[in-house]
């Protein structure tokens, strides 16, 4: 029951208990005029049937005397003209007596009244038929003397119970009138009597409601109106228990969810503001936050690390303190901050390099950037500095090593350099002084001294290929062309021309073949050792090469293909290496340069060189090239 | 060589290309006279010292003790008197960055030194040859 009025809303109770009491004033009030109609139609009967019935009595009574007073009148003056109008008199009131009394029995009646009632309507109708009529007829024959009889024979006894009836009726009525008007005043007293407690009770009831809105609105009110407070003033932890489910409840439940949604929203906050805190603190970069006159507000611990300030003494000093003062030909940057006191503070988020200054008054180059913070009333700056000092330290420290390794790469030039020519020379004065003794001495040497002379000088050419060999090598990648568009067709018939090769070696280029933009003495040099290697090692009678290139992916596939003596696997690696060859150099003249020099041009052009090659059927050479030049 | 009275200056520090020059020469008949000088700042003295005559024709090694060829070449070729005599460079040195030099510096020629001494002579044939036929400015 309690918990269902709990539900209740307070304007539902309202409602109910206006009209609890609307409905018990109506009930009063119907109640009060029902006693006053009540009260009234009392008095209505009073009136109806006592009063106008005693009239009609009374009525009948006087007309009964005043036609006894006619006849006698009649009889004391017995002229025709009296005695007519007499007569006439009696008639009219013997009409009006009938008359009245119809009325008057149609009145209400008591069994009393009714009793003699009866009584004195037989009494006067004996009284007229015997005494009024008989006299008045009596009268109209002219018989005064039976006339005078009938008056004091008839008329004068019989009237005299009538004259008792009727008292007794009047006395009867009177009584009945004076009971009735005390019954009608003690309904008024009833009535009034309930109206007073009724009134009362009303009173009560409504001070029982006022008492009950004080405890079911204005309490619970002056509590959420002490949470709010409580609230406010920051107490976010107080209990919050919605007591009903009426409005009070539901501003309770709304203060509660709002209290709640602000303790969520404080923690949120405060997990950020944590998050953020953890984030500057740990940050690398210096951040400083100062407001528009320069004013550091906060400084976080790489900051403190950065300058060797402590926080607690570098906050609201100005920002211009981390930097030198300014010296001629210093940047503009380091005017800004210098300018600071004067002018407003603009942002500038591209960092830039400036010099910074420690506690102890060193200096040091900084990357710095001012970001404006927006939100707040006042207009602040985030300060974001770097120590870049090691990084310059390493930055020196790479140019340093670059120049190093410039300089060596230099050594290395100038070593090639000097190969080719301070290791030629001697040879070439070695050559030409053999040659000489073969040819100024050849009466003196017998064979096998011009045998010996010959080898040396073979030897002397080999030597000088080998160095031409590691020339050719280091310079690949070393010396750099500029690229241009090669028709490798055509730049295979130009090879093929240099090479010369014999009549009995037939070469094959499929056409269509691609071009290419590269450095073309490169890709000159590839076709040529390759040509030159299938030419120089063939050994059957009708030499066949065929090349070909087809594109695979982003990159030509090219193929240089022979019938000759073909390679083991085991030497798919090894030809590929510098100065490695397979047959003897006296047999086959070769550096063992060739290859190497292939490879290392393929591969400096991003693409692989490989051989596929069956022993005593021929080889097949292939070799990528991207079809996209690197840049 | 067309004219046969003047000499040839050779700019060589080596004994036996100077010698292996020689006896090119001998051995395809040149009979011009040869001067022989052991370096760049030699070769200057020797042009620059009006008794002496001018050579028909200068054969330059590059590379040599205290002044280069390329050096030489910087010097002789900003000479009005100099410029106009025909240098032709040889050498041992194939990189390109010598051979670049040497034409903008106007060279008239530029020949590798081959190993093989029947090869010099061919080469030697060739220069002799070309300037035999060659128009010279005096």
């Amino acid at each position: 029951m309690k918990s269902m009025l709990n539900r209740l809303t307070i304007k539902s109770r309202l409602i109910f208990v206006l009209c609890v009491l609307v409905t018990y004033l109506l009930g009063i009030q119907m109640l009060g005029l029902f006693g006053m109609s009540r009260g009234i139609r009392g008095l209505e009967t009073v009136y109806h049937d006592r009063v106008i019935p005693l009239h009609q009595v009374g009525h009948i009574e006087s007309l009964l005397l005043q036609n006894r007073l006619a006849i006698t009148s009649a009889l004391i003056m017995p002229t025709p003209e009296i005695i007519e109008e007499k007569t006439q008199l009696v008639e009219r009131n013997l009409r009006q007596i009938s008359r009245t009394w119809e009325q008057y029995m149609l009145t209400r009646l008591t069994a009393e009244e009714h009793r003699l009632a009866l009584k004195l309507a037989a009494q006067r109708r004996k009284l007229v038929t015997e005494g009024v009529l008989p006299a008045v007829e009596a009268l109209r024959a002219n018989r005064i003397g039976e006339a005078n009889r009938i008056l004091v024979e008839k008329i004068r006894p019989l009237y005299v119970p009538i004259g008792v009836t009727i008292e007794a009726l009047v006395l009867l009525q009177l009584n009945e009138a004076g009971r009735e008007y005390n019954r009608e005043q003690d309904r008024f007293e009833t009535i009034r009597t309930v109206l007073v407690a009724s009134i009362f009770i009303a009173l009560v009831l409504a001070l029982l409601i006022g008492f009950g809105i004080t405890h079911a609105i204005f309490r619970p009110l002056e509590d959420v109106v002490k949470i709010a407070r409580g609230v406010a003033a920051g107490n976010l932890t107080q209990e919050i228990r919605p007591r009903s489910q009426d409005e009070i409840g539901q501003l309770m439940q709304a203060l509660k969810e709002m209290r709640d949604s602000l303790v969520d929203t404080i923690g949120q906050v405060r997990d950020s503001e944590a998050h953020t805190r953890a984030l500057l603190d740990n940050l690398i970069d210096g951040v400083a936050s100062v407001n528009e006159q320069g004013a550091i507000k906060t400084f976080n611990p790489a900051a403190e690390h950065i300058f060797g300030y402590n926080a607690r003494e570098i906050i609201g000093q100005n920002i211009s303190l981390l930097f030198p003062e300014r010296e001629p030909g210093q940047g503009q940057h380091d005017d800004y901050f210098r300018n600071l006191p004067t002018e407003n503070l603009e942002a500038f988020d591209a960092p830039f390099e400036v010099t910074g200054r420690r506690k102890n008054g060193a200096t040091f180059p900084m990357d710095l950037a001012v970001v404006e913070m927006h939100g707040g009333k006042d207009r602040m700056f985030v300060v974001i500095m770097r120590d870049i000092s090691e990084r310059k330290l390493a930055e020196e420290q790479k140019a340093r090593l670059m120049t190093e390794l410039e300089s060596a790469n230099e050594e290395l030039k100038s070593f090639a350099y000097v190969v080719s020519h301070d290791l030629k020379a001697p040879l070439r004065a070695i050559g030409a002084l053999a040659d000489w003794l073969s040819t100024d001495y050849t009466h003196v040497l017998d064979d096998q001294g011009k045998e010996h002379l010959r080898l040396l000088v073979s030897r002397v050419h080999r030597m000088g290929n080998l160095i031409d060999g590691i020339l050719q090598y280091s310079r690949v990648g070393r010396v750099k062309e500029a690229p241009v568009a090669v028709d490798v067709g055509q730049m295979i018939h130009d090879v093929i021309e240099l090479i010369a090769p014999p009549a009995n070696v037939i070469i094959d280029v499929e056409e269509p073949m691609p071009t290419i933009v590269t450095e073309p003495t490169r890709i000159q040099q590839i076709f040529q050792n390759l040509l030159s290697n299938s030419i120089k090692y063939m050994d059957k009678p009708r030499g066949e090469i065929r090349i070909a290139c087809r594109a695979e992916g982003e990159q030509w596939k090219f193929s240089v293909t022979d019938n000759g003596p073909g390679i083991e696997m085991r030497h798919f690696d090894r030809i590929f290496q510098l100065f490695q060859t397979l047959a003897p150099r006296d047999r086959i003249e070769s550096t063992g340069v060739g290859l190497a020099l292939v490879k290392k041009i393929v591969e400096m052009y991003g693409g692989r060189v490989w051989v596929e090659s069956k022993a005593g059927i021929g080889s097949t050479f292939f070799f990528t090239l991207p079809t996209r030049q690197q840049p | 060589m067309k004219v046969t009275n003047k000499p040839i200056l050779l700019v060589e520090d080596d004994q036996v290309d100077t010698m292996t020059v020689i006896r090119a020469l001998k051995e395809i008949h040149v009979t011009n006279p040869l001067v022989n000088v052991e370096n760049g700042e030699e070769a200057l003295r020797y042009l620059k010292d009006a008794e002496r005559e001018k050579p028909c024709i200068i054969l330059l090694d590059l590379n040599m003790p205290v002044m280069n060829g390329i050096e030489f070449l910087q010097v002789i070729k900003h000479d009005e008197q100099l410029k106009r005599i025909p240098v032709v460079v040889l050498t041992t040195s194939e990189e390109q960055q010598d051979k670049v030099n040497s034409f903008n510096m106007g060279v008239a020629g530029y020949m590798a030194k081959p190993v093989d001494y029947r090869q010099f002579v061919e080469v030697m044939r060739s220069i002799d040859a070309y300037w035999t036929i060659s128009e010279m400015p005096y």
